[in-house]
């Protein structure tokens, strides 16, 4: 089945879904209809325009070009993320993080992208996996590295015990970084243990609603959460390194003055 | 190795906006007993956190054993320098547990024996029975002295000690530094100590440096020091009442 094309028309109607969400919050008295009529403007120009951005970056049928706007995309992503976490920042160079995010998504990517024998000239197919990619990867190391420092600062008196008896610095962080980890993960696992129980996930709703079949979009589903839950890891691990490196010295001595909250 | 035990030299470290130590320059021999007195945020602590080289000296030089600190390899210099801090962490699991974590890190790791354990457990003035205990219901005292026996099982060249009695009562605190002061005798091992109690001090003999505002005022021996201290703010400073201990 191929999906109905969408035009002014359609769109018109949507637009009334808005308009109606509009009339409800008003009944409700909920003094939010002014938040929805901008929130639906915002979304409605943003993906025009990134439609037709989309339209014209689509036309450089280039691996150089697809490689080059993705790690324009992973440079927004690392100043989003260092910004998101107002402790990160201080301690963690955007830049830096960019290029975590930018190996994770690229090296992700190279795997999928073999498996699904995309052709390396289709950045309609590579730029809004690699987006995608980044986006959660992006969310899944910022919390990572909030919650490292967090737990540094907690738990450093039991870091400098291990220190003093001759423990290496990697094993006496061992604990932040598990803690670390699992905070940027368990978002991710704990939706893969209610996926498509509690409700369809979005990539397969729009799937079959692009005409796909169900057995089909369950199994791109599947391609997607396995390709997500491993690109956040390679992120993370990736943040955590560099964390390790900022607020580790190679004496191997805790960075307090980095370890303090943010003032 | 050949030097004395310690030695610093014009040794500084700053604070945000002042120095938590200041030119300190002094020395102690290998199996000397050394106490650091001085009120809180004198920079008794900092003092101990660089000898184990948690910190760095942003000045001067530190020379562990006649060996500049930064030329050591930084585990083996932290097992030679048994640091004990004020609020020791014990690792999750019983005491048993606890104390064979000292083995995991040593060089050449080797498996201590019941009676090992006890003994360094004894010196802590802790009974035998106590290593099947979870470290998790123990007072700070507890944990302290299990703190203090795991790092004995180490057997540091100089044992370096924050407040090692603050959460005991006199009595208690008159054993373990006794108890202490015969381990260290023993081995002919330097130990470094900061204490508020004078009483102790004097019992226990040895040099007694004086720290006030990162400056080290007083340095001799212990009756020196306590009976005429030289300088205003030491004088001062032991004419305060000693703290209570906190348990």
């Amino acid at each position: 089945m191929t999906p109905p094309e969408l035009g002014p028309l359609e769109l018109s109607g949507a637009a009334v879904l808005l308009g109606a969400t509009i009339g409800l919050s008003a009944w409700q008295r909920l003094e939010l209809g002014r938040t929805i009529l901008v929130a639906g403007l915002r979304t409605t120009v943003q993906l025009l325009a990134i439609g037709f951005l989309l339209a014209a970056v689509f036309s450089w049928r280039s691996p150089f070009a697809i490689a080059a706007i993705l790690m324009a995309m992973s440079i927004v992503a690392g100043h989003a993320a260092a910004s998101k976490q107002a402790g990160v920042r201080r301690v963690l160079s955007p830049w830096l993080l960019s290029g975590a995010l930018f190996s994770s998504a690229i090296a992700t990517l190279l795997y999928v992208g073999g498996l699904l024998r995309l052709a390396p000239d289709r950045p309609d197919l590579w730029i809004p996996l690699g987006g995608f990619i980044l986006g959660n990867s992006m969310a899944a190391s910022a919390v990572a590295a909030e919650r490292f420092l967090a737990a540094g600062r907690q738990r450093r008196d039991e870091v400098e015990c291990l220190l003093s008896l001759g423990a290496p610095a990697k094993e006496a962080l061992r604990p932040i970084t598990r803690e670390a980890f699992r905070a940027g993960l368990i978002p991710r696992l704990s939706a893969m243990m209610v996926m498509g129980i509690v409700k369809l996930p979005g990539i397969m709703t729009g799937q079959m609603l692009a005409g796909q079949e169900a057995s089909q979009a369950a199994m791109y589903q599947i391609l997607v959460m396995f390709t997500l839950l491993f690109s956040d890891t390679i992120a993370i691990a990736l943040t955590m390194r560099l964390l390790f490196r900022r607020v580790v010295t190679p004496a191997e001595q805790l960075r307090h003055d980095l370890l303090r909250g943010p003032p | 190795m050949t030097g004395k035990a310690l030695e610093l030299e014009g040794v500084g470290r700053r604070g945000d906006d002042r120095w938590l130590l200041h030119d300190v320059t002094v020395r102690a021999e290998r199996g000397e007993i050394v106490h650091i007195a001085g009120p809180s945020g004198s920079g008794k602590t900092t003092l101990l956190r660089l000898l184990a080289r948690l910190d760095e000296a942003q000045s001067g030089e530190v020379r562990i054993l006649g060996r500049s600190i930064t030329e050591w390899p930084v585990r083996e210099l932290r097992r030679t320098v048994g640091l004990v801090p004020q609020e020791p962490f014990l690792l999750p699991g019983t005491v048993e547990d606890n104390l064979r974590s000292a083995e995991r890190w040593a060089p050449t790791p080797r498996a201590r024996s019941r009676t090992e354990l006890e003994a360094a457990l004894a010196v802590c003035g802790l009974e035998g029975a106590w290593l099947d205990r979870v470290g998790d219901v123990l007072s700070r005292g507890e944990r302290q002295r299990v703190a203090l026996a795991r790092t004995l099982l180490m057997e540091p060249s100089i044992l370096v000690l924050d407040e090692p009695t603050s959460a005991l009562d006199p009595m208690q605190a008159r054993q373990l530094g006794a108890s202490l002061l015969g381990w260290a005798r023993e081995r002919q091992a330097t130990l470094v100590q900061t204490s508020h109690r004078f009483e102790e001090i004097r019992r226990l003999g040895g040099s007694l440096w004086v720290l006030v505002e990162g400056e080290l005022v007083e340095t001799g021996s212990v009756p020196d020091v306590l009976d005429a201290p030289r300088t205003r703010a030491a004088q001062v400073f032991f004419s305060e009442p000693e703290p209570e201990p906190t348990p």
